[in-house]
């Protein structure tokens, strides 16, 4: 019974930090799709990345 | 007007050598593992000599192919990446040779003492003190430059590959130095400081996680730099790498226990590496998708472009290995599997697949810019890269079938359940054509490797070594916060404040628990608010973080602290007694007889563990098969061994009670003289020297004095040169009578008379009427 509730207990806990990761993520994404603050490491020598 | 310009020009001669050393000790390291595989399928190979013998070339394997190929590949990869995030030179240009020679020296001095049997008998960590030292020098000295650059640095905000050099660096630095905690008995041995659970505990903390912390998080710092520099696409998710990361450190340093299931490891610290190992598979395949997804718009480089091609294999291998690897960790899957040819299968699947195929596509991306060329063929690395990924299929899928069916057939029991239904040569028997299989899926990949070999070298021949250049403002520097500054900001002071409430949460009882429950609801809540009141945001939150290196390193310090010291502390103070002599489980091992001792030492030189086990699992099966009527392994039974010996693989079968299992020790010296003589199908290499070469009895005083500052409690008078020579030589005339009982002539002095003390005290060498411990 109690690795029955360590495992439902960690399931949800990992559930919420996904879902909470997904939206943290998707809050971040220019028009174009991409990431805002992933433009390295491709900014250390040429011009910005392609937009999509 | 345009500001004046400064040019950097990068220190890429020491990526270059280091490219070159991986390059060469790849192929010594694979060449090792075809020919052990061969051993395996073909034990006629071990060639009767003591330093070809499987047990002695194992290690070679393994260490050249983690610390020899990899190592060198994550260093080039560290240093072309680091100067090139951080828009600097490396700070030093001596010390990083230092590094380059330390380290090559290091992997010499291994290849000489392994094949002759100096070692310290723990897996991966085999390498004899006086080595140790010098890897923890050299690995300060790696420490050094890369730090100084770091703070030399002319972009603030560190990247994501920079977390996990930093993580990488110091995690390895506090497991190594840990783990090689030993005793000299002289320059060329030692024991290690723990022994028995304790050992094993820390040998797996420091095992899985040397996978980890060498093997991952160093080649996942290259994936999020070369594989958006190979596709010309950004890191899919910025925030992704950031939940990826902290996660995954925090995470992967619980999950050790993981390798002791079903063993006599207590079960709060098996239940523990269960549940983190399967919390590992969010942050794994997180990083996975984050990799892989970078490659969104650019999968049309696949069909042409090797560097994309091996990348995203690679990628996909580490997804397949760190979905398999919390598999294998739930209990009942552990199992089956444990000890069987599923595990290797399940880490080569890791290290040819992961590790091997980002090393192919970084040098395939690197090497021509290095030497300012191009790649010689594209066609030859794609045909590298066929060779090598049905080379590891073939692996694989052999190990998976061997593996699982022989662990089926070993669990299989009579229809009465009273009895193991098959013997393990019968088990053996069955799986040597998928030994045959694994040998040539090596053999292939080994094939594909020669071809990358042949075309790199190629692609230097037609170029000339280049370091390159970038220009950066000629102004200086933003001035850098105080060190102070960076400690004492809010995101740090918030996340400090929340793990000390999140441990006196778990830790505490009654009201501190309810404190510390409390207490990080309430800082949590407040963290929120600050940032959110403020305008900053989460974004900022982390973001500011980055602008401090020193309490960055800090953080993931005590990220990857907390999972080791809630296991181990409390193991090494709970577990062993409050006196030596006590009895756990039960049971107290007695120590070692000065001639069995000398036995032991000979079973670790020969690398015996590699193939044997010393642990008869929690399971029925293991019971009946090897408990001979005493049931499952306790933990005071090994309590005083010093390297502890539970193995992780049986290629023969468990010798934890085999003194009371085959008391007969003219079998015995038969068996080790050549195995076919008395079993046919045995792959178990012969040992003919063991009959020749002679005991060193004058070390032997300085080791049981070493064991006794251990804490193995031999009595005073017992442990002066004369009792132990006199012990020493009364168990060898009893051992040399009962031989010749048996119609076998010995000498007491020989090797072989001490192993076979050794093998007949397994299981029967327990204290009578020993207290209990509390």
């Amino acid at each position: 019974m109690e690795a029955l509730n360590v495992t439902v207990f960690f399931s949800v806990l990992l559930a919420l930090l996904a879902a909470f990761a997904f939206t943290w993520d998707q809050s971040n994404r220019r028009d174009d799709g991409y990431d805002r603050e992933a433009l390295r490491p491709l900014d250390e020598d040429g011009p910005p990345p392609p937009r999509g | 007007m345009k500001a004046p310009a400064t040019t950097v020009t990068y220190n890429d001669r020491i990526v270059r050598w280091f490219a070159l050393a991986s390059l060469g000790w790849g192929a010594v390291g694979l060449f090792a593992g075809v020919f052990i595989a061969l051993q395996l399928a073909f034990p006629a190979l071990n060639l009767g000599l003591p330093w070809t013998s499987f047990g002695r070339l194992r290690p070679l394997h393994t260490n050249a192919a983690i610390f020899a190929f990899v190592g060198n590949m994550v260093f080039a990869g560290i240093y072309y990446s680091s100067q090139r995030l951080l828009k600097t030179r490396l700070a030093c240009d001596f010390l990083a040779k230092v590094h380059f020679w330390g380290w090559q020296t290091i992997i010499v001095l291994a290849a000489v003492t392994l094949p002759l049997g100096l070692t310290r008998g723990k897996e991966y960590a085999e390498l004899i003190w006086p080595i140790n030292v010098l890897v923890a020098l050299i690995w300060v000295v790696f420490g050094v430059v890369f730090f100084t650059t770091l703070a030399r640095r002319r972009e603030r905000s560190l990247y994501v590959a920079i977390w996990f050099y930093i993580a990488t660096i110091i995690t390895v630095a506090v497991l190594y130095i840990v783990n090689h905690l030993s005793l000299p008995t002289s320059l060329l041995h030692s024991y290690p400081v723990f022994g028995g659970v304790q050992d094993a505990l820390v040998q797996w903390w420091y095992g899985h996680n040397a996978v980890a912390f060498f093997l991952t998080t160093p080649v996942l710092g290259i994936m999020y730099y070369f594989i958006p520099k190979a596709a010309g696409r950004p890191v899919y998710s910025y925030r992704l790498s950031v939940i990826h990361f902290w996660s995954l450190i925090f995470l992967y340093i619980w999950a050790g226990p993981h390798h002791l299931l079903n063993t006599a490891l207590p079960s709060w610290l098996q239940g523990l590496g269960m549940i983190f190992s399967l919390m590992l598979w969010a942050p794994s395949w997180g990083g996975m998708l984050n990799g892989l997804l970078t490659l969104r718009g650019a999968w049309d480089k696949l069909r042409t472009d090797p560097v994309i091609k091996f990348m995203a294999a690679g990628v996909t291998f580490y997804g397949m290995a760190t979905f398999e690897g919390p598999l294998l960790s739930i209990k009942s899957v552990n199992a089956l599997g444990h000890y069987t040819d599923w595990i290797i299968g399940h880490v080569h699947a890791g290290t040819l697949g992961w590790n091997g195929f980002m090393a192919a596509g970084m040098f395939y991306w690197l090497v021509p810019r290095l030497w300012g060329t191009k790649l010689h063929s594209e066609r030859l690395a794609n045909l590298h890269f066929w060779v090598g990924m049905i080379g590891i299929l073939f692996y694989v899928a052999s190990m998976w079938v061997a593996g699982i069916g022989q662990g089926l057939s070993l669990n299989e029991l009579t229809a009465d359940g009273s009895a193991p239904a098959n013997t393990f040569i019968e088990t053996l028997k069955n799986i040597l054509p998928m030994y045959h299989l694994r040998a040539l899926g090596g053999g292939l990949y080994l094939l594909g490797y020669v071809l990358m070999l042949y075309n790199l070298g190629r692609t230097i021949r037609a170029g000339a070594p280049v370091d390159g250049t970038a220009e950066f403002p000629a102004e200086p520097a933003p001035a850098a916060e105080p060190v102070f500054a960076g400690f004492l900001n809010a995101p740090v002071l918030y996340t400090l404040g929340i793990i000390a409430a999140v441990c006196l949460w778990l830790l505490g009882r009654d009201g501190w628990m309810l404190t510390g429950l409390v207490a990080t609801v309430g800082l949590t809540v407040a963290m929120v608010a600050h940032f959110e009141l403020k305008g900053y945001g989460w974004k900022r939150w982390h973001e500011r973080l980055l602008h401090h290196a020193l309490p960055f390193t800090l953080l993931t310090f005590i990220a990857i602290a907390i999972g080791g010291a809630l296991q181990i502390i409390p193991s090494v103070v709970l577990y062993r007694g409050t006196s030596s002599d006590q009895a756990l489980e039960g049971r107290l091992q007695r120590p070692y007889r000065p001639l069995e001792l000398a036995g032991r030492d000979i079973y670790v030189r020969e690398g015996c563990y590699n193939c044997h086990s010393q642990m008869i699992r929690t399971l029925k099966p293991d019971i009946l098969r090897y408990g001979a009527g005493q049931g499952y392994s306790r933990l005071g039974e090994s309590i005083h061994d010093h390297p502890y010996q539970w193995g992780s693989r049986r290629t023969g079968p468990d010798l934890a009670r085999e003194g009371l299992l085959r008391p007969d020790l003219g079998w015995h010296y038969r068996h080790l003289l050549n195995p076919r003589d008395l079993e046919v199908d045995s792959i178990m290499p012969a040992y003919p020297w063991l009959a020749r070469d002679l005991v060193n009895r004058g070390e032997l005083f300085g080791k049981i004095t070493a064991l006794r500052t251990l804490g193995v409690p031999y009595k005073a008078e017992a442990a002066t040169p004369a009792a132990i020579q006199a012990d020493y030589d009364e168990q060898a005339k009893e051992v040399v009578k009962l031989l010749a009982d048996k119609g076998v002539s010995a000498r007491t002095d020989q090797e072989m008379v001490a192993l076979l003390a050794y093998l007949r005290c397994l299981g029967a060498n327990l204290a009578p009427a020993a207290p209990a411990a509390r």
